[in-house]
């Protein structure tokens, strides 16, 4: 894979659509995924990531727009393109009847690009799975396990994992992070979808928002942050002539949120005026988040109470 | 007990539909019988139905020993074993969905994590199951009667289907105990009820029909089978003989042993087990497993349906050995009856063959359907397969067409298995099997190649067009139009037309002197087209995953 071009990225959508009938379940999708990232994929139930994912699998067919993955057609060259890739489901269901290590081996195996037989050992250490199981006898963390394992004893060029991690622990948690690091550092691209937000902050070069079938907010996470606003809180007098918007004032405390751009104007601003206790809160993942699902309130309540702490929270709740 | 009156209302709404459909079946073919055999024989000609019924061991095999030339008679001997049949896989299906079914499904779980007793999803679903039979019975009952067949008789009919199906459930519960997924809970109770059905197949095969032709006392082996007790009542039974309820008797005995070991079992099993216990298995799975050519996946598809094939292979062995032991004995049969003999080597020479050729063609008959019944299994499994780990076999390297390639491909391995295992069981086993009788069996089994093939490409249509009403229609296609066949005749001119829409209708007479293979020929074509038409639409249809 060292001699892909860098240029073109590993998927780009333009424009995809998809519907089930009267569902529009993706509708003008667009989506990049650079080579070498790992690239977070974000989006509420029912937004569209899996049916997404599946079309740049060629499982569904998009009903318009364009997907290319690996360079190739998704619908056209999928049995090319799944030479390249591994992929872990959101819900993975194992063949009863066989064992957790045979699982494993059969879908590496299908695969066609198995890593060394070492690596497979390590892995099933590392995750904790007894392999000697029946799939059917698994809990879901387990089948989960299995799913990832095989995942990461291919040799793929692109990973694709749909909410890989629903249903570990924290300590495989930790495992899956360190699997992800590993084969970015190996030249791999990643598309990690993903409800944990923490999981993503950390693993997560850039991150794609996606609402209602359409990616609302794309970039690295420092772009996205740039777009909100920081959360300003102290005690003192109520600003004047400052550009602090949102402004809640309660007796001399003081909360609100300033641009980006006009955090230092606004700190001279407190400075010369005697402001105590001034606390600054990046937006997190979480609020990027929450304000693309649309529920501006719930936006507000989290940073207030990032912000204020517990008590004031109470009082704004019982209103 | 806790909450069985709720379990049993939710699991009777969840089975309406399925109960009309069992009505229709079973009280409807009861009713299309008398009413077909009313309107189109007289007397005379039930007598002569009947005397070729009784001369004619295949015949028996199929359908049973005639007990009286009344009408209620000959509809009964004509259809009770089929109906029998049904009953039972109405009820071990009923078992296994309620029972093993739930608990592979999780319902299982989530239901008994409410306020429910220990034993009240046992007690609902026998409650169920009763109330389900009553129906099914009841409404037979009722057409028997409505359509003037005598009161006594019409109950006997109706107690013998409803001992028939309560011992079916018994077996289908004790099957979902010992078995730890509802498809081998499925496999075995049908394995159990088909046994029924040859047993008692072989008892009257091998019973003493009376001088006049118009009755046959059956051979022990009937005594051994459910569906034989129910025959053995003879509900419609003319003078000398009548009908007697005491058989049925053997319905109470089995039911309370049965139950003691369902009883004894879910006493002692904790949810979700089962009695064949969960060994440690491989920790590493062979390269066979992921042998995909030209991306088929032939390693995985032949280990899921390993299983099953040799279960149909044994199916077919052991009905080929019955053949073989079973028709020497016929043969004695007839040495001691000469006057039976020369009838029936005056039928023979009409139909083509002699006995002993119509008996293993009367057999080969059932067992052609069963291979379908494999091979359109394979193929619909694929649904199952799609759906629950299409996820993962579609983001591998495999074909869609291979996909669908590699369960034809078993499929036809397990259509065409079966009958070779059925061919040489029978060739090896016939006591003086030279090679004219070899080349026979061959040709007899050869025959049913045209029907796997077509109930290979229904499966393969059904799982390309209708994926979401796969697996009954296929069963329906299967098992109606077997029936249609064996019916039609029963019924009138006026269902001719249905009988020509089957394909066993144009399956060719290997026993005639110049066989007709036109309509094999046809039925290969048609399989082909629909072959192409499923390949194209699997390939181009969105994934169901």
């Amino acid at each position: 894979m060292a001699d892909t071009v860098v240029e073109t990225p590993v998927i780009r959508t333009t424009g995809l659509d998809k519907r089930f009938g009267r569902v529009r379940a993706l509708a003008g999708l667009d989506l990049v995924v650079e080579q070498g990232d790992v690239h977070g994929f974000l989006g509420p139930n029912g937004a569209g990531k899996s049916t997404a994912i599946r079309v740049l699998l060629g499982m569904l067919r998009a009903t318009g727009g364009e997907a290319r993955v690996l360079g190739m057609d998704p619908w056209r060259d999928a049995v090319a393109i799944h030479r390249r890739v591994a992929y872990v489901p959101g819900d993975v269901t194992l063949w009863p009847g066989l064992t957790g290590g045979e699982a494993i081996d059969t879908i590496t195996r299908l695969r066609g690009h198995r890593a060394p037989a070492a690596d497979r050992a390590r892995l099933i250490r590392a995750f904790d799975l007894d392999p000697r199981r029946r799939s059917k006898t698994y809990s879901k963390g387990n089948r989960q396990k299995v799913a990832l394992i095989a995942a990461f004893a291919s040799e793929a060029d692109l990973y694709i994992l749909d909410e890989p991690t629903s249903g570990l622990d924290p300590l495989m948690e930790s495992v899956f992070q360190a699997e992800v690091r590993r084969v970015a550092d190996r030249g791999a691209t990643v598309l990690l979808s993903s409800h944990i937000l923490s999981e993503v902050e950390r693993l997560c070069s850039r991150v794609s928002i996606i609402r209602d079938g359409a990616v609302v907010e794309a970039g690295t996470l420092d772009e996205l942050r740039h777009l909100q606003h920081t959360v300003i809180a102290y005690r003192g007098v109520a600003p004047v002539g400052v550009p602090i918007a949102d402004l809640v004032v309660d007796g001399d405390r003081v909360l609100g949120s300033v641009a980006a751009e006009d955090v230092p104007a606004v700190l001279r601003w407190l400075g010369e005026h005697d402001a105590r206790g001034v606390t600054l809160t990046q937006p997190s993942l979480e609020e990027l988040f929450l304000r693309h699902y649309g529920d501006a309130t719930r936006v507000d309540r989290a940073r207030a109470e990032r912000a204020i702490g517990e008590r004031r929270t109470r009082g704004r709740r019982s209103r | 007990m806790t909450g069985t009156g709720l379990l049993l209302a939710a699991a009777l709404r969840r089975d309406r539909l399925t109960v009309v459909l069992w009505v229709l079946a079973i009280a409807g073919l009861w009713a299309a019988g008398v009413g077909g055999v009313g309107a189109a024989l007289d007397e005379s000609a039930r007598r002569g139905l009947v005397a070729l019924l009784a001369a004619q061991p295949a015949l028996l095999l199929v359908r049973g020993a005639p007990a009286g030339v009344g009408l209620g008679a000959v509809v009964f001997v004509s259809t009770f074993a089929f109906l029998a049949m049904m009953t039972a896989f109405m009820m071990t299906f009923f078992a296994v969905r309620h029972a093993r079914g739930d608990e592979d499904a999780g319902r299982a779980e989530l239901v008994r994590g409410t306020a429910v007793g220990r034993w009240a999803p046992l007690v609902s679903t026998l409650l169920a199951g009763a109330i389900e039979l009553l129906v099914v019975s009841g409404a037979t009952f009722a057409a028997s009667v409505a359509l003037g067949l005598p009161a006594a008789g019409s109950l006997l009919l109706a107690a013998a289907l409803a001992g028939v199906g309560v011992t079916a459930m018994l077996v289908g519960l004790i099957a979902g105990q010992v078995f730890p997924t509802s498809r081998a809970a499925n496999g075995a109770a049908s394995v159990v009820v088909g046994a029924w059905f040859f047993v008692r197949g072989i008892g009257d095969a091998l019973g003493e029909p009376s001088a006049d032709l118009t009755r046959v006392v059956s051979a022990w082996p009937s005594w051994a089978s459910p569906i034989g007790w129910g025959t053995l009542a003879h509900p419609f039974a003319d003078e000398p003989w009548s009908p007697d309820g005491t058989p049925l008797l053997l319905f109470v005995a089995a039911a309370v042993v049965l139950g003691a070991i369902v009883v004894a079992l879910e006493a002692r099993r904790e949810l979700g087990r089962s009695l064949v216990p969960e060994r440690p298995g491989r920790a590493s799975g062979s390269a066979l497993l992921g042998w995909r050519p030209a991306g088929w996946p032939v390693g995985l598809t032949g280990r899921l349906l390993l299983g099953a094939g040799i279960a149909w292979a044994l199916v077919g062995i052991v009905l080929g050995v019955m053949a073989g032991r079973v028709v020497p004995l016929i043969a004695t049969g007839l040495d001691d009856n000469p006057a039976l003999r020369a009838f029936i080597e005056q039928l023979g020479a009409e139909g083509g063959g002699d006995t002993e050729a119509t008996f293993i063609t009367a057999l080969a008959g059932m067992l052609g359907v069963i291979a379908c019944a494999g091979a359109m299994q394979a193929v619909l499994r694929l649904r199952h397969e799609e759906q629950a780990h299409g996820e993962l076999v579609l983001a591998t390297p495999v074909q869609r067409s291979g996909w669908l390639g590699s369960h034809l491909l078993l499929g036809a391995l397990i259509g065409v298995g079966t009958l070779a295992a059925f061919t040489v069981a029978t060739g090896a086993s016939l006591a003086a099997s030279d090679a004219a009788r070899w080349g026979q069996v061959v040709a007899i089994a050869g025959t049913h190649l045209p029907l796997v093939a077509i109930y290979l490409a229904v499966a393969a249509a059904l799982v390309a067009f209708l994926p979401s009403t796969v697996t009954w229609l296929g069963w329906v296609l299967l098992i109606g139009l077997m029936l249609v066949g064996e019916f039609a005749p029963l019924l009138g001119d006026a269902w001719a037309w249905i009988e020509r829409a089957s394909p066993f209708h144009w399956v060719a007479n290997p026993l005639a002197d110049d066989p007709d293979w036109t309509g094999s020929w046809w039925l290969v074509a048609i399989a082909a087209g629909l072959l192409a038409a499923a390949v194209l639409r699997f390939r181009h249809r969105d994934a169901l995953v």
